[in-house]
């Protein structure tokens, strides 16, 4: 009896111990679970946070500061007066200027190019969508100025409207007009800049291609059948149904074309010019305009102010991105 | 009118296929004219390489050298050599990163895509979220932050950053390993692989396509990189192909051919590689965005 009361006894101490063991290796197993996946998958995080992370604090900080150079412990506590000179203006001799809110200007100018981009992106992804013979050979062609860097594009965009030496200017004197300084002038330099811009429209229109192939084929027979337009069916079927990749190129567009700076920076050769009457940069878009403040001219700018221009064509993204969000309730169809 | 259509329908059809062949005729030649548009350019700049100083800089454009071919600017081109030692500082500027960079998005996608654990999934809501992030907000506080630990002036700040994956190569990849089947996984861990052998052993080879996607995309990223050198290079001879590019253009502001030789020249290895990877260039691209290709 009391053998097998002591073995019983045994038993339930032995099974207890076990019961626990299990607890304890199954929660040992998840807490190593958890950090083999944590220890897997966090470096883009850290990365992230060291080099993005990082300067995003620092940029809160450095918007309240005045520095001209580059060695940190010489900044100087100014309170909101960056972010006075950047939405208010700066008093001059000459009047009040207003330098943020021209090159927001400049780059609203500049992001006209972005409807005018995606039309020419679906027109071609409509053109290559037919099936045409050749359509694999336009496709390449169409696609080159995505791998062409923007350095090499610009030379050659340059080049071509070069006052002396360009093609354009030498077809123009033949025709009997007079030579037009492109790039130099206030009154063609955007527009030029957004001309070159459709260079690469065959680029844009990839994601439009692949959504076109998608849309299906039978709502448009079925309308077809019905007597529909080809007009019509493409503003009530196509176009409804590629939509969400229309939302989606669009957004990315206003976010990239709200920080242009690349291509003038290159153009005007790391210059501002050329200046219109007022004596604003035509070149100098939002971005370029923080570039300048920092990195051109940090003496008489500095990196406060930069940063403050920064954090305000941050916010000014943002709202247009939420724009667009809030806007595209009304003609984004997830359902098609 | 309809009634015609309807008793003669062997016109109707007749009619639509003559249409066809005119719906065929006018997208040929916008195809046509755009392909022009996309190709003018470059044989202005390459005809341009082969003219001498002074045809080049005559104010009437020729398309073709009258006075005759020459190869010197693009001799001068490679004699001067900043081109080739810029090409050299963008290889090596770029590969380690690119290698390492996608070893750690594999390794990221892989736990991502195939492991379970806590914080996983809103861990890639916030990630997906950074890349709204406007470059322009950090701009000027990366260069001091890289100042301020003493990297300007060295190649670590368009190197290091890289190194820990990106989140765009991460999302791709993500998708890809989706597809891969669990049951390889649990055997391999029923042999009593770790992780991490699942990882080099089982799914980088599986995954060998979409790495060689991503290294593509982002070796093209890293090629035509302006705005990163431009930021944090000084050294002349540290400059990126990029850069060395545009220096060589203001330097030489006289010589036209050599001008267009260059950047002829600097395009070109982009344009070969494309030309042979295109089929991963396109994919890539139209499966980075989110949308199904």
């Amino acid at each position: 009896m009391t053998e097998i009361d002591v073995s019983e006894e045994q038993q339930g101490v032995l099974q207890k111990r076990s019961k626990s063991k299990t607890e304890i290796s199954r929660k040992r197993r998840e807490l190593k679970r958890n950090v083999e996946g944590w220890l897997f998958s966090c470096w883009p995080f850290v990365g992230f946070m060291l080099f993005s992370g990082i300067p995003f604090v620092l940029s809160i900080f450095l918007s309240f500061t005045e520095l001209h150079s580059f060695d940190i412990l010489e900044w100087e506590f100014v309170g909101f007066d960056n972010y006075k000179w950047v939405l208010f203006g700066e008093q001059t001799e000459h009047g009040m200027r207003y330098e943020f809110w021209h090159s927001l200007k400049q780059t609203l100018y500049y992001c006209l190019s972005i409807p005018l981009n995606l039309v020419l992106s679906l027109g071609i992804a409509v053109l290559l969508t037919r099936h045409v013979k050749g359509t694999k050979f336009f496709r390449t062609v169409l696609f080159i100025p995505h791998v062409c860097s923007s350095v090499g594009v610009s030379m050659m965009w340059k080049f071509i409207f070069d006052p002396t030496y360009g093609v354009i200017n030498s077809l123009i004197r033949s025709a009997g007009g007079q030579t037009i300084d492109f790039f130099g002038s206030p009154d063609w330099f955007m527009p030029i800049i957004i001309l070159t811009s459709t260079w690469s429209a065959g680029a844009g229109s990839l994601l439009f291609q692949a959504a076109l192939e998608n849309v299906n084929q039978t709502l448009i027979e079925a309308a077809e059948l019905d007597g529909g337009t080809p007009t019509k069916i493409f503003f009530k079927i196509t176009l409804p149904s590629i939509s969400p990749t229309l939302f989606y190129v669009l957004t990315m567009d206003i976010i990239g074309g709200l920080q242009c700076m690349g291509q003038m920076q290159i153009i005007t050769n790391g210059t501002r010019n050329p200046y219109n009457e007022q004596g604003y940069s035509e070149s100098l878009s939002a971005v370029y305009l923080i570039y300048w403040m920092g990195f051109s001219d940090p003496f008489n700018y500095g990196l406060g102010l930069s940063s403050a221009a920064a954090w305000v064509l941050t916010l000014i993204i943002l709202a247009f991105t939420r724009l667009n969000f809030w806007l595209s309730k009304y003609w984004v169809h997830d359902d098609v | 009118m309809s009634k015609k259509k309807m008793t003669t329908p062997q016109n109707g059809v007749e009619g639509q296929k003559k249409q066809t062949v005119k719906a065929k005729i006018v997208i040929y030649a916008l195809l046509i004219f755009y392909s022009l548009y996309v190709l003018v350019p470059f044989w202005i700049i390459f005809a341009s390489g082969l003219k001498n100083i002074s045809e080049a800089a005559e104010p009437v454009f020729t398309w073709w050298p009258k006075e005759g071919v020459t190869w010197l600017a693009y001799k001068r081109v490679f004699e001067d050599g900043s081109l080739f030692l810029g090409f050299k500082n963008t290889l090596s500027f770029s590969l380690p990163p690119l290698f390492i960079g996608m070893f750690s998005s594999a390794m990221a996608a892989y736990g991502f895509s195939k492991m379970q654990w806590r914080g996983r999934d809103s861990l890639f809501q916030f990630l997906l979220l950074t890349m709204m992030l406007p470059g322009c907000v950090t701009m000027t506080a990366s260069r001091l932050l890289y100042d301020t630990i003493g990297w300007i002036g060295t190649p670590y700040p368009l190197m290091i950053p890289g190194m820990f994956g990106g989140i765009s190569a991460v999302f791709f990849l993500r998708q890809y390993m989706k597809g891969i089947p669990n049951e390889l996984i649990e055997a391999a861990k029923i042999d009593g692989m770790g992780q991490f052998g699942i990882l080099t052993t089982i799914i980088i080879p599986l995954s060998a396509p979409a790495l060689f996607t991503q290294l593509i995309l982002g070796f093209l990223g890293a090629y035509n990189n302006y705005m990163g050198p431009l930021l944090y290079l000084i050294d002349e001879d540290m400059y990126t192909l990029q850069i060395a590019l545009r220096t060589l253009v203001s330097v030489y502001r006289y010589d036209v051919p050599r001008q267009m030789a260059a950047s002829f020249v600097a395009m070109m290895p982009m344009l070969i590689i494309y030309f042979f990877a295109q089929k991963y260039i396109l994919k890539g691209i139209s499966m980075s965005s989110g949308l199904k290709g």
